[in-house]
């Protein structure tokens, strides 16, 4: 497509974005064919057949120049969405002229994955070279009206995508110019890993190890379960009676004991998202496996309820979220892992020694690596006054390697879509 | 299987525009066997296609057959010449839209058959002349308009809903296994472990576009048709000023370029007076004439219908008249011009059909007013030709002729110069020559035949000795008539010298001549008939089985009766062809012929005297009244249609097809210099704009320098002023269309956008939100109702009571969703179903709370 090049004041800038479409390209080249057939030949039936041809490029020109002005479109999008779960941007846009409709108009929203360059160049994803985008077509808009409409989509892969800046449009009304408008304003979308299926076995492997645990519990402090549950740290709020002061004077922060059996165990959740320095599709397979593991983990969690919930990710940026358990918390965590980024270097002793106190020594930590793990020596992380601390949670720690299959039978992730999904991708026609 | 809406009413409207197309290309062609098809086929292809779907061309299939559409054109290219060359061409592009149109449609399809109906109509331009082809050519703009209209419409709704787009169909098993190896391979390779492990890695993300349109969209309703009409009315006037404006070049002939024009009978250089009378029933147009007046410029009406002067013939041989001289075939181009003192001068201004021959007809005597190269004079024969290859053209030309004073045609046709405004053809050396010549051929072509043939044409020769001798009661009536002409022409002497019917004796040959043409015309023992009846003796001439026997004839037996009788006396006579009469069109100010306008009299040569030269005295015997009543009766359709479909032709012809450099100046350029001049007249005597100027010329002083400023103001002013009537103009449309737009506002009392199905989404889902509000579910302002729906789903969710039900609001926003965005009208299962659910979710929230 070619553009008039006349850059000079707000002319110049209205003819830049002043285009012909192929076929008003056609167009003028069989009015240039009609022009010189009718010179050579000088037949005037032929004259008026190209004088015939003009007027409709020109209201094409005049229309379309004209169609875009006093325009104002605003986006509504959700905060972020599952991969593989179909969602909705709804565009308005709002007509500020006084007298004339706009008619025509088309809105293109595009939608890029900010995508590691590692991962871009490692392997074809659907749609690499065709950029999504978003597109809505207004046939109207009746001045001093405002318009809603929206277009959905599905998207595959878990990340960043940048919306906008959106492009309006209009070839109104042969189709023959096309003049375009840019709104320079971006919003930001993010896509959750994709959520799979937690298996009954998963939770049939946590009650056993939740009676395994009890039973030491008792044979190790005597006491009745319902009474004293362990100990925990202090929170705004907890009776000074519940205080254990001879630990909290050894570990010089305040640490209440908890007496009441919660409903859910409480629950950290540590991902290392660990690549080789050459990877291979596989590993950032396995990445994508564990994180999504992780995500489903932490929805059945909060739908439980009743209980402490953290996510750690141990990577170069490393991440640590922990509260009791709600839909804010998850859509946090949801947020962490969507843009949590595969990484070569990572150290978990020293995730260790700078979170692990925060853990509570009667946390789960379930460790989701794709990575075997060589636990480090405690006292090469803590403190000696924490080592108890650490030794508690190396206690209560499952550690599933993704590479090595510990998912396969916990967790199924499938390719199978919500009918929403299917039904949208077989609109699109894929 | 799911059935897409096909845009049929686009496909219906490609269709007509390539239909009408081919019918504007048989236009031109003259040829309508073709278009008929075309038309036919078209009308097939949307149904049986577009609407049924039960064929459909694939492509491969559609390429087989447009090469066999080239083999057929080529086939059909018998010569090399252009003409053949744009037919061929217009036939292949006819060809290629029938296999388009037979093929499923995307949008490549509907560009290939606007373009190629285009093309078609461009070449259908360089063919095409008549008026009708104008109609129909506005016809197909408006609808050219419109299928861009809907084929954008279409094109956008395709690209938001790309699932519109049917599915290619099938390709039959053996064009399969044909055209396999054109096909990539396959890649049959399980999937890797990588993809098991991610499933959604190899997936397409999408996005689904949506339109936001009236369930009438892409349809053809009243607005859309008023929309193009709006469209088509303004691009209308902006071509026809484009056309008006665009340049033609001076020394351009715009007017007579047309290739395989229609082909018009009439008069041959031979006739024979039996089988004339299928011409004389021909209602054909041939020329439009316009007589003006070149002091006042105003069309001129002639009390007597005109003559056209086409064909002089001079040899007769059994029913068979046929120039004797032989034709120059290298005429010089016509360089005559009028005397300088020439009286009852006239521009004459001829549009002419084409004619079978180089014949043209014109009012005689005639002069060139400006070269024209397509004219020529044939000095032999003295008569107005065209030029070698232009008969199959449309001519216009514009030519003096005088002596028509008092509006009336002369009757005498000078034929050597007398004194010094004479106007002749032949110098002086031939005049001796030709008059031998007359004499010998009267003498060779009358008595010759007498002394061959004594029993035909010796009748004539001794009914005219009869007629001559004996005076008649019509030949009283002869004498009456002259003693009136004589009175008349008294007059006339004064005035124009060279009027010489009073020098003439009454009882010389000019009485003679009137005697026998009074004989013919005024006796009543003639009767005017187109038919004829078959000779019984074929060795009877048909003259003189006409005088005797059957005493009924067109024009070209009274001619020729006229003719042989006077020949018979020794008056050298010849018969003239042409037309006569004419339609005279009160709206246009011009006489329209016809075929049944044709028409022959006799120019009979009458000497005076061996010093001056002599003259040809016009003669017409047939009965005037019952040639005008068979005209009449010819003349089809009531009056006031043909003069108003006469007067547009008339105007298409003069500014359409024969707008050229000189018809530019006089009707667009020299009027806007001649208002602008009047304008500058008007302003200078205006005391106020003296004032005014006196005012700003000592304001600025500037008085020295006056005159120099002078102009500049002017111009300002009337810039000023046509800056103003723009405004004012633009104004008044927006004053009208606001006073529009607000009465249609009133009627759909405000419910203009929003249409039922939306409604009745946006009534369940208010719904939604009140059950959903008493039970302490608020939406946000920052939430979108699909937002909304999905918290709140995902708060029932949690709870053990409400997990059945918590998918319901989602459920209802997405139905919610379809119409108010997809426009998908909800049907009556939805309907019951959202109600349900709605009472579903009541119920549960009642019991949770």
């Amino acid at each position: 497509m070619k553009t008039f090049h006349l850059e000079f004041g707000r002319l110049g800038g209205f003819l830049l974005r002043l285009m012909f479409t192929r076929a008003g390209w056609w167009y003028i080249l069989m009015i240039a064919f009609i022009a010189a057939g009718a010179a050579r030949q000088q037949i005037n039936l032929m004259i008026l057949l190209w004088a015939l041809m003009i007027p409709p490029l020109v209201i094409n020109l005049w229309f379309s120049g004209s169609m875009l002005s006093k325009i104002r479109v605003t986006r509504h999008l959700p905060w972020g969405v599952c991969a593989g779960d179909p969602f909705g941007v709804e565009l308005e846009v709002t007509s500020n002229r006084r007298y004339f409709s706009v008619r025509g108009v088309s809105i293109f929203d595009p939608l890029q994955w900010e995508i590691s360059k590692s991962m871009r160049s490692l392997f074809d994803y659907p749609g690499k070279h065709t950029p999504l985008v978003g597109r809505v077509h207004f046939a109207s808009i009746p001045a001093h009206k405002t318009c809603t409409a929206s277009y959905r989509g599905v998207l595959m892969h878990r990340g960043r995508y940048r919306l906008g800046p959106m492009t309006l449009r209009t070839e109104y009304p042969f189709g023959l110019v096309r003049y375009r408008k840019v709104i320079p304003e971006t919003a930001e979308l993010l896509v959750y890993p994709q959520l799979g299926t937690i298996s009954s076995r998963w939770k049939e492997l946590q009650r056993r190890r939740q009676e395994e645990l009890s039973h030491l519990s008792q044979t190790r402090f005597g006491q009745r379960s319902g009474e004293f549950h362990s100990l925990r740290d202090y929170q705004t709020g907890d009776s000074f009676q519940w205080i254990h002061w001879k630990t909290s004077a050894r570990l010089d922060r305040l640490v209440v004991r908890q007496f009441e059996q919660p409903h859910g165990r409480d629950t950290f959740l540590l991902v290392i998202p660990w690549i080789p320095e050459n990877p291979e599709p596989i590993d950032y397979a396995y990445v994508e496996r564990a994180l999504s593991f992780t995500a489903s983990m932490a929805r059945d969690i909060t739908q439980q309820g009743s209980c402490q919930l953290g996510l750690g990710i141990a990577s170069t940026k490393p991440e640590f979220l922990l509260g009791p358990t709600s839909q804010t918390l998850l859509r946090d965590i949801f947020v962490r892992l969507a843009v949590a980024e595969a990484d070569p270097e990572f150290s978990l002793k020293e995730y260790l020694r700078k979170y692990s106190n925060r853990i509570g020594s009667n946390h789960t930590l379930i460790v989701v690596t794709t990575k075997k793990l060589h636990l480090p020596e405690l006292e090469t992380v803590a403190d000696p006054e924490d080592i108890w601390h650490l030794g508690g949670l190396y206690e209560n720690m499952v550690q599933l390697i993704v590479p090595e299959g510990d998912l396969d039978e916990l967790f199924s992730l499938d390719g199978r879509l919500s009918e929403d999904s299917n039904a949208l991708l077989t609109e699109a026609g894929v | 299987m799911l059935m897409h809406p096909r845009p049929i009413i686009l496909h219906f409207s490609m269709a007509l525009l390539v239909a009408l197309g081919a019918i504007l290309m048989g236009l031109g062609e003259h040829e309508m066997v073709l278009p008929l098809v075309i038309t036919l086929l078209a009308a097939t292809a949307v149904y049986v296609t577009d609407y049924k779907g039960w064929i459909r061309l694939s492509n491969p299939m559609a390429n087989v057959a447009a090469l066999i559409a080239v083999g057929i054109a080529i086939w059909q290219l018998e010569t090399l010449d252009r003409e053949t060359w744009l037919l061929t061409i217009s036939h292949l592009l006819a060809y290629w839209q029938v296999v388009l149109l037979f093929q499923e449609k995307q949008v490549r399809h509907y560009w290939l058959l606007f373009t190629s109906s285009l093309l078609q109509v461009t070449v259908a331009c360089a063919l095409n002349l008549e008026i009708w082809f104008g109609f129909l050519l506005a016809i197909y703009y408006f609808l050219a308009l419109l299928c861009l209209l809907l084929f954008l419409q279409w094109r956008e709704q395709l690209a938001v809903q790309p699932e519109l787009q049917e599915a290619s169909p099938a390709m039959p098993q053996w064009m399969k296994r044909t055209f396999s190896f054109f096909r990539p391979s396959s890649n049959s390779d399980p999937s890797p472990l990588w993809q098991t492990i991610w499933p959604l890695a190899r997936q397409r993300s999408v996005v689904q576009g949506s339109l936001f349109a009236g369930p009438h969209y892409g349809k053809i309703t009243r607005m859309v048709l008023l929309r193009a009409g709006t469209f088509w009315t303004f691009a209308l006037g902006c071509a026809l000023l484009l056309f008006f404006l665009s340049p033609r070049a001076e020394d351009g002939d715009w007017n007579v370029k047309s290739e395989m024009a229609q082909k018009v009978s009439g008069f041959n250089s031979e006739i024979d007076v039996n089988t004339v009378g299928t011409i004389l029933s021909n209602p054909t147009e041939v020329l439009d004439l316009r007589l003006i007046d070149p002091e006042t410029k105003e069309s001129i009406r002639l009390l007597e219908p005109p003559r056209l002067r086409g064909e002089i013939l001079t040899r007769y041989r059994s029913g068979r008249w046929s120039p004797y001289m032989p034709t120059d075939p290298n005429p010089p181009e016509l360089q005559h011009r009028p005397p300088g003192n020439a009286k009852g001068l006239l521009i004459q201004e001829i549009d002419i059909h084409p004619t079978q021959d180089e014949h043209l007809y014109a009012c005689y005597p005639l002069g060139r007013i400006k070269a024209n190269r397509y004219l020529r004079f044939d000095e032999t024969q003295k008569l107005l030709r065209r030029q070698e290859n232009t008969n199959n053209q449309k001519l216009q030309f514009r030519l003096y002729c005088w002596g028509y004073e008092y509006s009336r045609q002369p009757s005498r046709m000078p034929n050597y110069r007398v004194r010094r405004f004479y106007y002749d053809f032949i110098n002086l050396e031939e005049r001796k020559l030709e008059r031998q010549q007359f004499h010998h051929l009267t003498q060779y072509h009358l008595f010759q035949r007498r002394r061959e043939q004594s029993n035909s044409l010796s009748y004539i020769q001794e009914l005219t000795e009869e007629l001559v001798d004996t005076p008649l009661p019509h030949l009283e009536r002869l004498k009456s008539f002259r003693q009136q002409g004589g009175n008349r022409d008294e007059e006339e002497d004064q005035e124009f010298a060279f009027n010489m019917y009073e020098r003439v004796p009454a009882d010389d040959v000019e009485t003679v001549a009137f005697t026998l043409q009074s004989y013919l015309r005024d006796s009543g023992e003639f009767r005017y008939s187109v038919t004829t009846r078959p000779a019984q003796d074929r060795n009877i001439d048909p003259i003189v089985r006409f005088l005797r026997d059957d005493k009924q004839g067109h024009c070209e037996f009274y001619a020729s009766a006229l003719a042989l009788m006077l020949r018979s006396q020794g008056i050298p006579a010849r018969v003239v062809t042409g037309f006569s009469g004419g339609e005279w069109n009160d709206l246009g100010k011009f006489y329209k012929f016809r075929q049944y306008h044709a028409h022959a009299w006799v120019e009979a040569y009458i000497p005076q005297g061996e010093e001056k030269p002599g003259y040809w005295l016009t003669l017409d015997a047939t009965p005037p009244d019952e040639r005008d009543l068979f005209v009449e009766e010819q003349a089809i359709g009531f009056v006031i249609w043909r003069q108003i479909t006469d007067y547009l032709d008339s105007v298409w012809s003069t500014y359409i097809m024969g707008m050229n450099a000189s018809r530019q100046y006089q009707i667009i350029y020299y009027p806007i210099r001649d208002m602008w001049v009047t304008f500058q007249v008007w302003l200078d005597r205006q005391p106020l704009w003296h004032t005014f100027t006196e005012w700003l010329l000592q304001e600025s002083g500037s008085r020295g320098r006056y005159s120099q400023i002078w102009g500049s103001l002017k111009i300002g002013v009337v810039l000023l002023i046509a800056v103003g009537l723009l405004f004012g103009m633009f104004w008044g449309i927006r004053k009208a269309y606001l006073l529009l737009r607000g009465k249609k506002r009133k009627k759909s009392n405000g419910t203009y956008r929003k249409t039922e199905a939306t409604l009745q989404a946006l009534a369940f889902y208010q719904q939604l939100e009140m059950v959903l509000k008493r039970h302490h579910f608020n939406r946000t302002t920052e939430q979108t109702p699909w937002e909304f729906a999905e918290s709140v789903k995902n708060q029932l969710a949690q709870r053990e009571e409400t997990a059945a039900v918590a998918v319901i609001p989602t459920s209802i926003v997405e139905k919610f969703y379809h119409v108010r965005f997809g426009q998908q009208a909800l049907i009556e299962t939805e309907k019951q179903q959202l109600q349900q659910e709605l009472k579903q979710l009541e119920i549960s929230l009642q019991q949770t709370a």
